[in-house]
């Protein structure tokens, strides 16, 4: 009777750690937290809301839906990764650990991210080795202005 | 020609005017002004800003086609942007970031372009905020290559090539 | 979009005067709009200007009066209030005398406001007035008023575009007035030579073609340095000082022994740099001297006033367009205070006030049998009568002395130890807090009347949002009080004020209110009413009474406090860009605070090595009179030895020293000794 996707199987290899589902879920159902360098995002086992904005929101189409019909298979695929669930409960969790900025040291991304990042560039223009490659974003502003200021530095000397 | 907004840094104070001024119109401020020094007393200030790449990396980065290159510009669209931050890591210069929770401070009340902060050249005001407000006059809204030509005038800095590349 | 609509203002900050629109909408201030018309800014602001509606909107605005009670603040009403104070003024006066009472003026207040505040005060008999100007600028008054007989900018800030050579000295213009930076860049890009004489190495510093960094307090021997190379090389400029000048031959005396190499062993300037600076200045169409505090607060402060004059004099470059000197000044109507006499020495217009037949015609104007004679007490002297006993009630508007006086700690005692004293303001201050009757003031957007720049520039300001509260305009508070005491002061509205202003003070003659609302302002000497103002000055003839400019040979002396071996540093203080003087409104904006949230000092790295400090270390600073903990900037823009820190904190001005300049009673906050140790 009740034909509504609701159990929702996340491809625990495609996904990046991006954050895109949890921003999207207009419940809050889909919990991101950051401790340290590890990301985690914590879902739940099932969603009767059927809005699937999360499965729209991956650029990695990691998230499907599954009918209740399908659950068996879905249990079972879960039970591959039965280290992933967080006992006592039905959410299952994802953790990465995240990659610290070479200069600052402060964790920023996830390698996922990076690698899809880096990919998504090299497909278009042929220049594999970046400076700003394994810094955050406030440090590659910093290697910006050191480049752009150096002209200008040159001449104040006092 | 695309428009975008230049700075002649030998004139640049550090003030931070251009920081606040966006910070009060949009909530947060998507140009970012620090020192930087060379150890022998002289110093110089460097607003960063979105530089509106010809060849924009945050776009070839987005999977959702929300960032792309138009003639007149790069646009963003909010209604197909998923916040991945993909962008914000493809950026070679940190000019793109996602809004933190809770937002800014200052007395804001626009908010253009969903939770992608970035600069986006103050659409609907015929000068950008951060050129107006700039004291030392130091940031110029303009082409590429008429910025060239007036700073070469005034004594040969070199143009910022707005395209991202390799550093 | 509709109901929002722009009303043009004037930013409340600093005395550059820039011009924008506040947004409002629904009677809320919900923007800022640019104003390029303006002629000053040309619609630029710097950050304060940016963040200057924080202010109107903030939660800890006043908003009733209060007296202070054993049970903490106590909420009145006007009347109750006024009725209290005039009684209280009224009893001191009685008992005391008029000497007993004390009325500080408002340089962030409108001139009609200070204008009446002074005359209030005189009324009841008493010079004791005195404004801010004590603290900053008073040395200019006394320095330009001998050599050139006007103490005042002589030429506008876009003049400054056109100047061939500027000579900067003690002034960061770039943090403290940056619309002075782009004047300044206007000029260099059409090819002006920036010469900036500073002990540290700021953003100024950073645009300049010569640097000449001095020892602190060194800078009437750089100054005299720089005359003597002039003179020496015929550089002068003959015709001008044979016409328009006296008393060279006094000048040519005294510097002959400023030899570049003595000079430079004094100041620590190589003397090639000194050469270069003296022959690029003089040799130059149009040359501009610019100055601020790092002149005017020092013990010598008139004299380093003066020599700056001298300069100019010397090299003709004065009452032509591009060529003048232009004392930076601070708050945004601190001329126009002086102008309207909140000065212990001077009724308005500087009419000195113990010189026989000057109170004449003072009576006359104001129908008075009497004004007081004896020059008052100014701001600085006035702590010591309170401990002499002889100060007993000080009436503060819009002033935060706690936070900006030298030796912060005497001045709390002697506010304490006053019989009355009341605080008007727009936040409960460091100053109000010491208070035992606090008024809630409008701030300036809330309220009109008239504002002198930096430049002469007298603008208008419209009443443009209502005050949160009970809050009043300064002038209404004072024309209730003036009533209250039987002073009998009719004016319906600021416009009234600024009226009987235009007959009093020869300067202001052709302004009302209707003229200044027309454009951006009227530039004085404004005479008449169809006077155009007069942006440059000096140009037929000096203010003196012969018309002529006086040279003033002044002579190096050691600073009051030179380091020794048990104060080994020199703390020298001064501004940043994101902060405003006593810090009472700039530390109340959010989007300023958080760029720069803490005190700090700055100090060179290779002294911190020695001491084995970090960045980022709490350091104490302590000098004779106190001490202050504030976090350590490691960096080369301070020399070895000397320390630097901003006072728009509370701490800085504990370690100020309190020594006077004798001429103007400017403090020389410039210059503690100090040491310092890890907390
Ligand atoms: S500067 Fe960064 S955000 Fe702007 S277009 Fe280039 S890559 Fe995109
Ligand atoms: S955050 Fe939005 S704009 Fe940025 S890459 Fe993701 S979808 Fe594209
Ligand atoms: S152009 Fe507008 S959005 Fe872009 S940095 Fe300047 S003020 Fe901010
Ligand atoms: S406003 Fe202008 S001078 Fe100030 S920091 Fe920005 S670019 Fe530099
Ligand atoms: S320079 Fe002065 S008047 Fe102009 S915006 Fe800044 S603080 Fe206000």
């Amino acid at each position: 009777m009740n034909k509504k996707p609701v159990y929702l199987e996340i491809d625990f290899d495609k996904c990046i750690g991006c954050r895109a589902c949890t921003s999207s879920c207009p419940n809050g159902f889909i919990r991101l937290s950051e401790t340290g360098r590890q990301r985690t995002i914590v879902f739940p086992e099932s969603c009767g809301m059927d809005c699937q904005a999360c499965v729209s929101a991956c650029p990695e189409d990691a998230i499907r839906f599954a009918r209740a019909q399908e659950y068996e298979e879905v249990r079972k695929n879960k039970e591959k990764q039965a280290e992933r669930v967080i006992s006592g409960s039905s959410e299952f969790e994802l953790c990465f650990e995240l990659v610290v900025c070479r200069k600052c040291k402060r964790p920023f991304a996830t390698e996922k991210e990076l690698k899809r990042v880096l990919e998504a560039i090299d497909a278009e223009i042929s220049s594999s080795e970046y400076a700003w490659k394994g810094l955050c974003p406030s440090c590659r502003r910093d290697l910006l202005r050191e480049r752009e200021a150096r002209a200008v530095l040159r001449v104040r000397k006092f | 020609m695309t428009k975008a907004v230049y700075v002649n840094l030998s004139h640049c104070i550090a003030c931070k005017a251009c920081e606040l001024a966006c910070e009060r119109e949009y909530g947060e401020a998507r140009v970012r002004v620090e020192v930087v020094l060379n150890g022998a007393g002289g110093g110089v200030g460097v607003p960063v800003s979105c530089r509106q790449c010809e060849t924009p990396f945050c776009a070839l980065a987005c999977p959702e086609n929300a960032l792309g290159r138009e003639v007149d510009g790069l646009k963003f669209d909010s209604g197909l942007c998923s916040d991945c931050g993909l962008c914000v890591l493809a950026c070679p210069f940190g000019a793109i970031e996602l809004k933190k929770a809770g937002g800014g401070s200052g007395t804001s009340f626009l908010n253009l372009s969903g939770t992608v902060v970035r600069c986006e050249l103050c659409p609907g005001k015929e000068t950008p905020v951060c050129v107006a407000t700039c004291p030392a006059g130091a940031l110029v809204y303009t082409d590429c290559e008429s910025f060239g030509k007036n700073i070469r005038r005034g004594k040969g800095k070199k143009c910022l090539k707005p395209s991202p590349a390799p550093l | 979009m509709e109901e929002r609509s722009l009303h043009p203002s004037i930013c409340p900050y600093c005395s550059v005067g820039c011009g924008f629109y506040i947004e409002l909408e629904k009677g809320r201030p919900v923007g800022i709009r640019y104003m390029p018309e303006h002629p000053v800014n040309e619609g630029a602001l710097c950050p304060k200007g940016n963040a200057a509606l924080e202010i109107l909107t903030h939660p800890e605005r006043l908003t009733h009066p209060l007296r202070k009670s054993e049970k903490g603040w106590e909420k009145l009403s006007w009347n109750e209030a006024l009725d209290t104070l005039a009684e209280k003024i009224r009893e001191v006066r009685g008992k005391a005398g008029p000497e007993a009472l004390a009325f500080l003026g408002s340089a962030k207040c409108s001139n009609e406001e200070n204008y009446l505040l002074q005359k209030i005060a005189r009324m009841l008999g008493t010079n004791n007035v005195d404004n801010c100007a004590r603290l900053c600028h008073a040395s200019t008054i006394t320095g330009l008023g001998k050599t050139l007989g006007a103490g005042a900018m002589t030429n506008p800030l876009s003049d400054l575009a056109h100047s061939e050579c500027i000579f900067v000295v003690g002034s960061n213009f770039a943090e403290n007035h940056p619309p002075v930076a782009r004047r300044v860049l206007q000029a260099k890009d059409r090819g002006a030579s920036l010469i900036v004489a500073d002990p540290r190495l700021t953003p100024s510093a950073w645009l300049s073609d010569l640097t000449l960094r001095l020892r602190p307090g060194t800078d009437i021997a750089l100054i005299n340095g720089l005359m003597q190379v002039i003179l020496a090389e015929g550089l002068e400029d003959r015709v001008f000082i044979r016409k328009r000048t006296v008393g060279i031959e006094g000048l040519e005396k005294a510097l002959k022994k400023y030899t570049p190499k003595t000079v430079s062993r004094i100041t620590g300037v190589p003397a090639g740099d000194i050469i270069k600076a003296a022959r690029t200045f003089a040799k130059a169409e149009t040359a501009s001297v610019v100055y601020s505090m790092g002149i005017t607060q020092h013990v010598s402060g008139t004299d380093n006033v003066t020599a700056c004059a001298d300069l100019a004099l010397l090299c003709g470059h004065l009452g032509k367009k591009g060529a003048g000197i232009l004392p930076l000044r601070g708050q945004n109507n601190v001329q126009g205070a002086c102008d309207m006499g909140v000065l212990a020495e001077f009724f308005p217009g500087y009419v000195k006030t113990d010189r026989a037949g000057n109170q004449e015609w003072l009576k006359k104007a104001w129908g008075l049998e009497k004004l007081p004679e004896k020059k008052g007490l100014v701001a600085t002297e006035m702590v010591d009568a309170v401990f002499g006993g002889s100060l007993k009630f000080a009436y503060i508007m819009g002033r935060d002395p706690v936070n900006s006086t030298p030796n912060a700690s005497k001045l709390k005692k002697a506010l304490d130890s006053l019989d009355f004293l009341v605080v008007q303001d727009i936040f409960l201050t460091d100053s109000a807090k010491h208070a035992d009757l606090v008024l809630p003031a409008a701030a300036w957007a809330e309220k009109e009347g008239s504002f002198t720049s930096t430049e002469r520039r007298i603008q208008w300001v419209e009443r443009t949002l209502v005050s949160p509260g009970d809050a009043k305009p300064d002038l209404e508070i004072l024309i209730e009080l003036a009533n209250r005491l039987g002073l009998d002061a009719t004016y319906k509205e600021a416009g009234d004020v600024l009226a009987e202003i235009a007959r009093t003070v020869p300067a202001y003659g052709g302004l009302s209110k209707e003229r200044l609302k027309e454009g951006c302002g009227l530039i004085w000497p404004c005479p008449d009413a169809l006077h155009p103002g007069t942006p440059i000055l000096h140009t037929e003839s000096f203010s003196t009474p012969n018309g002529l400019a006086s040279f003033v040979p002044v002579e190096f002396l050691e600073p009051a406090e030179p380091p020794d071996s048990d104060y080994p540093f020199l703390l020298i203080t001064g501004r940043t860009g994101l902060h405003y003087n006593a810090g009472s409104m700039s530390r109340r904006s959010e989007a300023l605070l958080c760029r720069e949230p803490e005190l700090y000092v700055e100090l060179n790295p290779a002294d911190a090595e020695a001491l084995a400090l970090e960045a980022g270390t709490i350091i104490v600073i302590e000098t004779r009179r106190g001490r202050t903990e504030a976090k350590a900037r490691l960096t080369q823009r301070v020399d070895r030895g000397v320390l630097f820190m901003p006072f728009h904190f509370p701490g800085t001005n504990l370690l100020t020293a309190d020594a006077l300049d004798r001429e103007s009673k400017i403090p020389g906050f410039k210059g503690s000794a100090c040491r310092i140790w890890r907390r």
